[in-house]
Parts: structure tokens; C-alpha cells; sequence
């Protein structure tokens, strides 16, 4: 009885353990995936020619699962985050920026109006996907 | 420090710091992981390939594999008495080239067999041809225009610069009108010289056997060794003179008319038809075309590498070697020549040629400046010499 608690005791320490480590491995995998980004919105072929988005996308994805299946086996609920502005406002730009370098090759006031579009779209499904009501 | 995402999670003190130890792993694997991603960006490798199984395929980027004589290999027979020959063209210095050959099933073992490499261009690679001799033309200026009497015909160029691709302007004696009534007019118009570059709008061609072929980008030219002062501005009326050929790429070899210069002995050679003929003299050379010549390292025909073919650990039939490349360094040239001697008779199924870049400061410089480069030509930005 008593090896058992001790047992399920370790199992739970090590999912812990695998739990946080899936986080951190997250965390590199978003930074890689935002960083080939903005080389492939650069010059298009200097990621993809090596890792094609998909790899990297299938890998975010399985980690993300991952890091359910763990946090719900070591029973671990986390409170909900808010959204942390500087991390939001860092993100939205990277997004302004690819869609703005995307378009570069059009007429530069067609790039902004489809810009503007874009984002103003973006962020009505935003409100009303996600929004208080 | 690292962060920890997750710090809402209470773990008793042990633990913990076997987490921290295992965290500190995983990022100093990423942060590996990191560097290796840069070095393949930053040093990256070249890859050819060729099947003999699909011969017609896009992914066979090995050029011509064929026997000495130049003719191809059905399915990658080679004689005992043959060699193989084939090609890879590649822009860049490159510091070892690793050629692996899958071999068939009935082939004989090709193990010690030795590989040689030579680096230049696919056409100063062209056995050398009769001497060029000097055309005696007969040329006549008739009101600004220009005409060539060829077996008693009027050959017209199609414009000036057509004729100044070809002669000089004192090679044209001014004749009356009258002159046109004395023989007849060839239907059939003279067009630029051989070789010649043309540009029209943001295109550029190279003028060849009666066609003109589309250079495909700024990498293909400038691997050409050819020079932007050299583009002739073509109209839109000398343009349609000619009928459009294949694209022209970096695996082409130069067009029947190149000149190549070698810059080390100074002989020149005017390439036609499979062959580098010499260029006897200055006097002959500026007879030919008014394109300047490409410049070539005549020592780069006799600068040569080997390597013997040993069977790769995990494989049962394919065989490979790796080529040092830093003597080719110094020389002119674009395509690499591989010759594989065996004195056997083999079968080939398929050739892999591998290009690695050695870690040096001056490939990192060069690749950055080609990064660079590439940006702004991917957003239009005007470049400076």
C-alpha cells in the first residue's frame, strides 16, 4: 500500500517535471516557428528550403496535445491567463509586418487598404469569437 | 536565467532542481539545434542528382552523363574500355564534393575505381577545333543601311548595332543605290553575331545559331562570367527577328560563338559546334564578334582532383568518394567535370553529387552578401555594382 502511494508520488513528480518541460519545449518551438516566419517574409525559401512549415507546425501541435494529455493525467488546472498586452502588442505587429511584406510587390496604398482590411476582419472575429458576450 | 511558464506549480525543492537541470538541457539542445540550423543557412550544401531509370526527369540536375565520345548512356552502361563523363554547374566556392554512384544490380564492383574532377566551363571542356581564319566580307553602306554581298546576293542586316556586333564601321565601303539593282536582294536578313547580349525591357538574351536565348536570372549571368557593359539595348523590331530558344540556365554550356579569353596565356577560342577552335590573332579576334570574351583559366584544363570509389558501411551497392575542391578555388568557371575510369564494365543506376562549404570566413561574408542581394532583389531594390 505504502510502495504504491510512493509510487503514484514519483509518477506524479515526474509528470510534473514532463509537464513543465513540455512548456519549455513549446516556448523554443513558437520561438523557432516565429523566427522561420519572419525569415520566410524576408526572402521566401531560407527556412522552407531546409524545414518546410508543416514539419514544424505538426511538432508546435503534437507538443501542444502533449502538454493536455499530461497536465490532465497529472491533474494539474491552471487559472486562466490574461492576456499579456506586451506579448499581444509584440505579436500583432510581427503579424501587421508579414501581411504588410506579403503585399509588397502591389501598389503600396492597394497594400495598406488590404492591411487595414485584414486586420480590421481579424480583429471583428476576434470580438466575436472570443469577446465578453 | 530561464524562465518557468509555469511557476504556479509548487514542487518540493528536489525535484525542482532536477527540473531546472533537465530545462537547462533542453534549451542547450535548442540553443544546438539553433547554430546547426544556421550553419545549413549559412554554409549550405549543393545537391545533384541523376536516374538513369528516368532520364526525361526535371530532378536529374547531373548535366549529361555520357561517355568520351559524348554520346549518352542507356541505362547507365558504361564499357570496360569507356568512361563516364558528367557535369554539375554551381555558382559559389565550394570546399569538398562527395560523389556517390548506386550501382545495379548486374554491375561489376567499380571499389578503387578513380574519380577525376576539373572545374571550368562545359565549353572550354570542348576538344579544340581548326584555327579560325579571317571572312573577307564584302560590306556596303546604302543609305544608313547595311548589306553583305554573299554568293552574288544583298544580305541586309537588320540595324546598326546588328552590323557593329560583327564588323567595324571602316569594313563597309559607301555605295550608291544603284548598287541595289545589280544584285539581288536574299530575303533572309544577318542579325546580331553569335554570343551576343541582348537586353530588352528587364529581359536578357544571348544570341545564338539564328535564335536568342532567355538568360533565366542574375545568377546565371553573372556565373556565365558574362558583363552588363557587354548588353547590347535591343528594340522591340530586333527582338522579333529572332525565334525564342530554351531558357537559358545556369546548367547550359555557352552558345555556339562564345569567346573565351584565357586570362593566364592570353589565346582566345571561338566555341562552334561542339569545339573550341583557336583564335590565330588580336586581328582575328576582333573580326569576330564585338561582345567581349569570357574570361577562363587555360590551367583549369589541366588542374585536376581524384578520389577512388569506396562501397559506402550501410549500403550494398553504392559506392562513393569526396573530392577536395580548394585547388579550384582560384579558377574561372562554373561547371564541375567528373570523368570515373574503371576499366570495368558497370551499370549505373543512379549519381548523387553532394557540394559542402567549408567553415571560412570569406564563405560567410559571401553568403550574407548573397542573402542580401536576394532581398533586394526580392523587393525591387535597386543593387550597386
Amino acid at each position: 500500500m505504502e510502495s504504491s502511494k510512493l509510487l503514484s508520488k514519483i509518477n506524479k513528480n515526474n509528470l510534473i517535471i514532463s509537464y513543465k518541460l513540455l512548456n519549455d519545449l513549446l516556448f523554443i518551438e513558437i520561438i523557432f516557428f516565429l523566427l522561420a516566419l519572419i525569415g520566410e517574409g524576408l526572402l521566401p525559401g531560407t527556412v522552407t528550403s531546409h524545414v518546410g512549415f508543416s514539419k514544424i507546425l505538426i511538432a508546435v501541435g503534437i507538443t501542444i496535445l502533449a502538454v493536455f494529455y499530461i497536465g490532465n493525467e497529472a491533474g494539474i488546472k491552471l487559472a486562466e491567463n490574461k492576456i499579456n498586452k506586451k506579448t499581444a502588442i509584440l505579436l500583432i505587429f510581427i503579424l501587421i509586418a508579414l501581411l504588410f511584406v506579403s503585399l509588397i510587390k502591389i501598389n503600396l496604398i492597394l497594400n495598406i487598404f488590404i492591411t487595414f482590411l485584414a486586420i480590421a476582419t481579424g480583429y471583428f472575429i476576434y470580438k466575436l469569437l472570443l469577446g465578453e458576450n | 536565467m530561464l524562465p518557468d511558464f509555469t511557476r504556479q506549480i509548487l514542487m518540493d525543492q528536489k525535484k525542482y532542481g532536477s527540473y531546472k537541470k533537465l530545462q537547462a538541457f533542453l534549451y542547450l539542445l535548442a540553443f544546438l539545434s539553433a547554430i546547426y540550423f544556421a550553419y545549413l543557412i549559412l554554409f549550405p550544401s549543393a545537391y545533384f542528382a541523376y536516374n538513369f531509370s528516368t532520364p526525361n526527369s526535371l530532378k536529374n540536375t547531373v548535366i549529361s552523363p555520357r561517355d568520351s565520345e559524348g554520346n549518352y548512356l542507356e541505362h547507365g552502361q558504361i564499357d570496360a574500355a569507356d568512361k563516364l563523363v558528367f557535369d554539375a554547374a554551381l555558382a559559389g566556392n565550394y570546399g569538398q564534393a562527395k560523389i556517390e554512384l548506386a550501382m545495379d544490380k548486374a554491375s561489376e564492383n567499380p571499389e578503387d575505381s578513380e574519380i577525376r574532377a576539373r572545374k571550368s566551363f562545359q565549353s572550354f571542356f570542348y576538344p579544340e577545333g581548326d584555327p579560325i581564319k579571317v571572312e573577307n566580307a564584302v560590306i556596303y553602306k546604302i543609305n544608313d543601311d547595311y548589306y553583305k554581298l554573299t554568293d552574288g546576293r544583298l544580305q541586309k542586316f537588320i540595324s546598326q548595332n546588328a552590323y557593329s556586333s560583327r564588323y567595324d564601321e571602316s569594313a563597309a565601303s559607301i555605295a550608291d543605290s544603284k548598287i541595289l539593282n545589280q544584285y539581288p536582294l536574299d530575303e533572309n536578313m544577318i542579325g546580331y553575331a553569335d554570343g551576343t547580349l541582348l537586353s530588352y525591357g528587364i529581359s536578357a538574351y544571348v544570341v545564338s545559331s539564328g535564335k536568342i536565348l532567355p538568360i533565366n536570372n542574375t545568377v546565371t549571368f553573372s556565373a556565365m562570367g558574362y558583363n552588363w557593359k557587354n548588353v547590347i539595348p535591343a528594340s522591340a523590331d530586333e527582338i522579333s527577328f529572332y525565334e525564342k530558344d530554351k531558357l537559358f540556365t545556369i546548367s547550359s554550356p555557352h552558345p555556339n560563338g562564345t569567346i573565351f579569353t584565357a586570362s593566364d596565356t592570353k589565346k582566345s577560342y571561338l566555341v562552334e559546334n561542339g569545339k573550341k577552335n583557336s583564335i590565330p590573332s588580336s586581328e582575328v579576334l576582333n573580326s569576330l564578334g564585338k561582345t567581349g570574351p569570357v574570361d577562363v583559366s587555360a590551367k583549369s584544363l589541366e588542374t585536376i582532383e581524384a578520389c577512388r570509389l569506396k562501397k559506402e558501411i550501410l549500403s550494398l551497392r553504392t559506392y562513393s568518394c569526396e573530392i577536395p575542391l580548394e585547388k579550384f578555388s582560384g579558377l574561372i568557371g562554373k561547371d564541375y567535370e567528373f570523368q570515373l575510369n574503371s576499366n570495368k564494365e558497370i551499370k549505373i543506376d543512379k549519381i548523387n553529387v553532394t557540394f559542402k562549404k567549408q567553415i571560412s570566413w570569406d564563405n560567410f561574408k559571401a553568403t550574407i552578401r548573397d542573402l542580401i542581394n536576394k532581398i533586394m532583389a526580392n523587393y525591387g531594390i535597386e543593387q550597386t555594382a
